[in-house]
Parts: structure tokens; C-alpha cells; sequence
């Protein structure tokens, strides 16, 4: 064999995947193939066209934006009765979605992983938070976690490694209000490393300052304990190839650069490619052995896809006498009051305060010409708030990833989503509304515009869910495609549920535990 | 030359093409004049523009000497800076902040001033430290310190306990 390893994708699942094995065996003969281009990190001239013109150096590493203000895009097609908006919900590039990620990095709940059980609705996990907590300890210290837990919403056997950031003069408000209203809070758990300078550009940190997988893959590349290990971008892996129906012998890769087409050939195979691109990987991987794709004789993969709707509710003050500005690029002030066991059966939701109000252009009002008088009283005066939460989704088999028709420009197969939001939905989504809007009138302030984002699929999941017997789900306990041996998954289309909070922590430390288990 | 012939050079709306390069001290001397001057207009007194100069620098620096370069539009800019204070004196501030200027599209060399120097420096003004005339304590792609040093680098909750409930 070539490789002993190939992985596919290069995010942070990938990432923790190869520190792993090659922690175990630093010669460990590795092959990472990324779809998407490398994206220059740390490049001064970058992050000042960054902070000048807003457009980051990996927009052309996203889905191609909306045209006009419709729901219909231009590389991935949307077929359900609610709109999916594919637009900046992921990166394709080395490092992935770490690469635009805001790092928030919060654990799921025990109860979150006993969903079905506890509900009847969603399903449950093969695993429990206590066998994941070790990992989230481990993955809290990879990614350089600041948070605080004055409320024990987790059970830890490791405090955060770096302290909380403090909140804001802009949370105040807030704070006040969750105050009054007997709603417990605490600062965002943020993947912020100790250098960070608060700059405000965490899109493109010009300070390496937030994780980006691509910073841990780059030093292992570079490192000289690892001379069996190569990181090849600008490649797609076009199908898996299997000898026999339990065992995968390679894969067919597009060189996108070239154009050129060639197989690899590894041991074992990881997809680590997000919950779209995973699914859709074992999907084009037919054969005599798999006729509907590899994994697939249940006909799960790619079904049960579920994502977060995005709460909010604004209120605008009539005044803002201190002149409160948010300060910082990511929110410092969350609740987890109404992420618990009591609310699970209804969708759980998770609070956190808008990290981009309130704010006035001040760049903007100075190129329109305003004096410093007519900006200060702008500061001055009736100011707009926001309230934000996501909400608990649950799975339902109807929901579901296909293949589109043709290639997007990075050469990778387009994707199309069918997707219909659950029966009920607008009555509990209602009531979370309510809540949110007590708040904002604790606040003192008047009840404004209110209700649910389209969808977006930054948090997608479930496409690949994982469970203990091949008739519920694609891969089992340690995330081995039902059936095949040596073939795993790791991205967020393995869980089984997406609780109501962020999963990149949860993902991060599923990887580290399945690197484990593949090293020993 | 009929005063302000070269500032009403027709120019193509894009950035002006050049080589990466390096301004010599004369030229950098009436850009950081337009720097200076930008705190003049909108600060409240309490920032000495020196201290801002290091930050612009590296601008400068970064923006000239990788592609592509705003070489070509910041020496067409010195130009124009030239002409204007020629016709408005010291009026000229107000002209290229507030007055017709302002307004003017990028397809003249006046206008390539507004879009690709003032507008820019502006954003640069605000983001080396200018922000804090309006009383913030921090903002987006300022660079401001250790969030363990003794004072944090932004304003603070006035309320913040370590448990809350």
C-alpha cells in the first residue's frame, strides 16, 4: 500500500485525526487530500486588504453568494419547502471551516446525547457526555478555549485552560436584564489563544491568534519527526474503490490543478469532509458491492440532516448616553438557562448577545462626510440592540443531502439539499421568541423586529449519524462506516443530534477520540 | 499649467497600475500630511498624531512594496494634494473632507484621491487609534494589548460577578 492513513478534508476533525496517529507514530505514512485551495495565513497585506475593503482572503474558498436576493443558488440547488442558504456556511480550503469559524466552543449537555430516550424525537448517541468528557478536555486544550462555568452547565474533570474573557461595557445591559429576570449567565467560551490582541479581525487574525486547523497541519507538515506525511490541497477525491465489500482499497482523485485523475491507495480511508461533502463522498462511491453507495444499504447516508434556526430579537434604546459600542469581534455574554433537560422535548435554545451591536460605521460616517458633532450625536442616541439564540433542530429522515448535477469551480460535485422545517416549528419557535423578548424589554427597551434567519447550513449535521446497529445509523460507536472495516467518518454528519450549541468542540473531540482509538 | 489640469486627468476607474515600490521621504512628507490632517478634522485634541505614525508606516510600507501596489496612486495623490493646496490654501482640508471632492468619482485623479487614498486613511486613522475620540475602548483591527495586562484593552460591564444567577 501507499499511504497506511488517507484522510479526506483538511478542518479540524482531520487535523486532530493526524496529530493522533502521528503523536502515537510519528512515522505513521499519512496522505491529507483537501478539495480547496491553501489560503495564506498570518499575510499582513491580506489582513490590511481585510480591514479596508471587508472581503476576506478565502471568499472564493465559500459557496458562490445568492444572486439577486432569492433563495436560488448559483452551485448548489435547494429543494425543500424551507429555503437552505448555503452562502459562507463553509470553507473549502486547508483548514476548512476553522478558517472562518467565529470559536465558539461550548460542550454539548449529558442529555444531549440521550435525545430519543429522554424525548421520543431525534435519536440517541452510542456514546455518553462521560465517555467524551476526557476528549473534550483534550480538545478545550487544542483549540485554546477561554471560558468560565460559574453555573456547572457541564460536569469537568479540567477547567478551561485559559480564563474567560471579560464581558463588555455592552453587555451591560444585558446583564442587567438577565439579572432581573433571574436568567443565569457567563462569558462565551471562545477558541482564543493566550496572544490574542482583541483586534477584531478574527475572520483573518493577523496574530494567529484564534485556532485554525491549518496552523496545526502546517506544523506538522514542517516538522522533521514526520517524513511520511504530505498535505496535498486541490484534490478531490472522486470515489472510494473497494476490493471486496468490507474493505476499501483507494480512491479516485481529481487533481483540480491539472486536471489529472489518479488513485491512492491507503489501509484505511477517514472522510473528514463536513457533513456535506462526507455524505456525498459515499454516495458517488457505487460499485458492484455498494449499489447505492458505500454504507449505504439502509439508505441513511445523507438523511436526517439538521442544522440550527437562528433566533433573534432587537430592541432599540432611546438614548446611549455612554456611548456603547461592542467592542470586540465575538460575544462575551451567553445563557445556557433554557439549554437544559427541562426544555429538550420542545428544542432547547442557547442565548448569547449579537457580537455586532451595537456599532455605527464610524468609517462610513466619515467618508459620508458627516462632522465629528453630527457623529457624536448619532453615538449619543437611539441605539439598536439584539438578542440572538439558536434552537435545537430534530432529525427527520425526509430532510436530507443528494447529489447535484455537475461540478462547482472548485471541482468538487454540487450539492443539493431538501429541507422542511418540523411540524410545530412555528409554535416553538414562537415561544422561545417570547422569552428572548422579556429580555429585551427587561432592558428597558421596546420590542423591534423579531423572528427566525433562514436557514443556514453552518452547523449542518446528522447526514452520516452514528449508531449502534447498521438499520439506524452509517457509522458505529468509534465512527467505522457500518460494513466496511477500514473506512471511518469524522465531521459533524456523525452525530446523532446537534443539541443547541455550536459543534465544533464536540466534533474536535470526537476526532481526538477517534485518533486515539485508530493509533492503539 | 492652468491650476488643476492634472487633478482632472481622466484615469481609468481601476487602481492605478505600477510596479511594487518605495515613496521617497518627500513624497511619504504631503501623505502624512493628509494623515495628520484627518485627525485634525475629526479628533477631539487628545491623540498626537506620532504616535499613530508607526502604524501608517507599515501601511504604507505593505501597500507599495506587494502586488498590487498603490505605488502609482499614491504618487498621482502628492500630485493632487499639490494642486488643491495651490487653489484652496488651507481650505483645502475642508475641500477634500467635507466639500465637492468628496463626491467626486474615481475616474479623475481627484477622484482616485478620494477613493484610494482619503478613504482608505481614513479607515487607517480610525483603526491606529483615532476611534477613541468617540469614546470607545476598543475597535475592529486595532491592535490593543494583552487581554492580560493590569487594564484590559476595552471597556468593561460595570456589573460583572463570578457567578451569577
Amino acid at each position: 500500500m501507499e499511504w497506511q492513513t488517507v484522510i479526506i478534508g483538511s478542518g479540524v476533525a482531520a487535523a486532530a485525526v493526524a496529530s493522533k496517529l502521528l503523536d502515537r507514530d510519528p512515522g505513521h505514512a499519512l496522505l491529507l487530500l483537501e478539495a480547496g485551495p491553501r489560503v495564506p495565513s498570518k499575510d499582513r497585506r491580506l489582513w490590511w486588504d481585510f480591514v479596508l475593503s471587508g472581503r476576506s482572503a478565502y471568499d472564493h474558498c465559500h459557496d458562490l453568494p445568492l444572486p439577486g436576493d432569492g433563495n436560488t443558488e448559483t452551485e448548489n440547488e435547494s429543494t425543500g419547502s424551507t429555503p437552505w442558504t448555503f452562502r459562507e456556511s463553509r470553507m473549502m480550503g486547508v483548514g476548512g471551516s476553522t478558517y472562518h469559524w467565529g470559536g465558539w466552543a461550548l460542550r454539548f449537555k449529558d442529555e444531549d446525547f440521550k435525545l430519543f430516550s429522554r424525548t421520543g424525537r431525534g435519536a440517541d448517541w452510542p456514546i455518553s457526555y462521560d465517555d467524551l468528557e476526557p476528549y473534550y478536555c483534550q480538545a478545550e486544550a487544542l483549540l485554546g478555549v477561554s471560558g468560565e462555568d460559574p453555573h456547572r452547565w457541564n460536569r469537568r474533570s479540567r477547567e478551561y485552560p485559559l480564563p474567560a474573557f471579560k464581558q463588555t461595557a455592552a453587555d451591560g445591559p444585558m446583564i442587567q436584564a438577565f439579572e432581573q429576570l433571574g436568567i443565569a449567565y457567563a462569558s462565551m467560551p471562545v477558541a482564543r489563544f493566550r496572544k490574542c490582541m482583541t483586534t477584531g479581525t478574527c475572520k483573518y487574525c493577523p496574530l494567529g491568534a484564534r485556532f485554525v486547523a491549518a496552523y496545526l497541519l502546517d506544523a506538522l507538515v514542517e516538522s522533521r519527526r514526520h517524513p511520511n506525511l504530505a498535505l496535498q490541497p486541490r484534490r478531490v477525491a472522486a470515489e472510494l474503490v473497494f476490493d471486496r465489500k468490507d474493505r476499501v482499497i483507494g480512491a479516485r482523485v481529481l487533481n483540480t490543478s491539472t486536471g489529472e485523475s489518479r488513485s491512492v491507495f491507503a489501509e484505511r480511508f477517514v472522510i473528514c469532509a463536513g457533513s456535506y461533502e462526507s455524505a456525498k463522498l459515499l454516495l458517488r462511491s457505487r460499485n458492484s458491492h455498494w449499489q447505492n453507495g458505500a454504507g449505504n444499504d439502509a439508505g441513511l447516508v445523507g438523511r436526517h440532516i439538521i442544522s440550527h434556526p437562528f433566533l433573534y430579537v432587537q430592541g432599540r434604546s432611546r438614548d446611549n448616553p455612554q456611548r456603547l459600542q461592542q467592542e470586540l469581534d465575538f460575544p462575551t455574554l451567553m445563557s445556557r438557562q433554557f439549554d437544559t433537560s427541562r426544555e429538550q422535548a420542545g428544542g432547547k435554545l442557547f442565548l448569547f448577545r449579537d457580537r455586532s451591536k451595537p456599532r455605527i460605521d464610524l468609517a462610513g460616517r466619515m467618508i459620508a462626510g458627516r462632522s465629528r458633532q453630527e457623529i457624536d450625536a448619532e453615538l449619543t442616541g437611539p441605539t439598536l440592540w439584539e438578542l440572538q439564540g439558536f434552537m435545537e433542530e430534530f432529525a427527520n429522515p425526509n430532510n436530507r443531502i443528494e447529489l447535484g448535477q455537475g461540478l462547482n469551480r472548485l471541482g468538487l460535485p454540487q450539492t443539493r439539499i431538501h429541507f422542511a422545517r418540523a411540524e410545530g416549528f412555528e409554535q416553538t419557535s414562537a415561544e422561545r421568541l417570547r422569552v428572548m423578548q422579556e429580555v429585551i424589554r427587561a432592558m428597558g427597551l421596546e420590542v423591534g423586529e423579531s423572528g427566525v434567519q433562514p436557514q443556514r447550513g453552518d452547523h449542518a449535521a446528522s447526514t452520516c449519524r452514528m449508531a449502534r446497529d447498521r438499520q439506524d445509523g452509517v457509522v458505529d460507536e468509534h465512527l467505522r462506516v457500518h460494513g466496511i472495516g477500514n473506512l471511518h467518518v469524522c465531521s459533524n454528519a456523525v452525530f446523532p443530534s446537534g443539541a443547541a450549541v455550536n459543534p465544533t468542540l464536540t466534533v474536535t473531540a470526537l476526532a481526538l477520540r477517534l485518533g486515539e482509538h485508530l493509533a492503539s | 499649467m492652468h491650476l488643476g489640469a492634472r487633478s482632472a486627468d481622466v484615469l481609468p476607474e481601476r487602481l492605478l497600475e505600477s510596479a511594487p515600490g518605495e515613496l521617497s521621504t518627500a513624497e511619504l512628507a504631503p501623505l502624512w500630511e493628509l494623515f495628520a490632517e484627518i485627525g485634525q478634522a475629526w479628533g477631539d485634541g487628545s491623540l498626537d498624531p506620532r504616535r499613530q505614525r508607526s502604524h501608517w508606516l507599515e501601511f504604507i510600507d505593505v501597500r507599495t512594496r506587494t502586488e498590487p501596489s498603490y505605488l502609482a496612486e499614491y504618487r498621482s495623490a502628492v500630485l493632487v494634494l499639490d494642486e488643491l493646496r495651490q487653489q484652496h490654501g488651507p481650505q483645502m482640508w475642508h475641500e477634500l473632507f467635507f466639500g465637492s471632492v468628496r463626491t467626486e468619482a474615481p475616474t479623475t485623479r481627484r477622484g482616485h484621491l478620494r477613493r484610494y487614498v482619503v478613504e482608505e486613511f481614513i479607515k487607517v486613522w480610525l483603526t491606529s487609534g483615532g476611534f477613541k475620540a468617540f469614546g470607545a475602548g476598543n475597535y475592529n483591527s486595532y491592535v490593543s494589548g494583552s487581554r492580560f495586562a493590569v487594564k484590559q484593552p476595552y471597556r468593561l460591564a460595570a456589573r460583572v460577578t463570578s457567578t451569577h444567577q
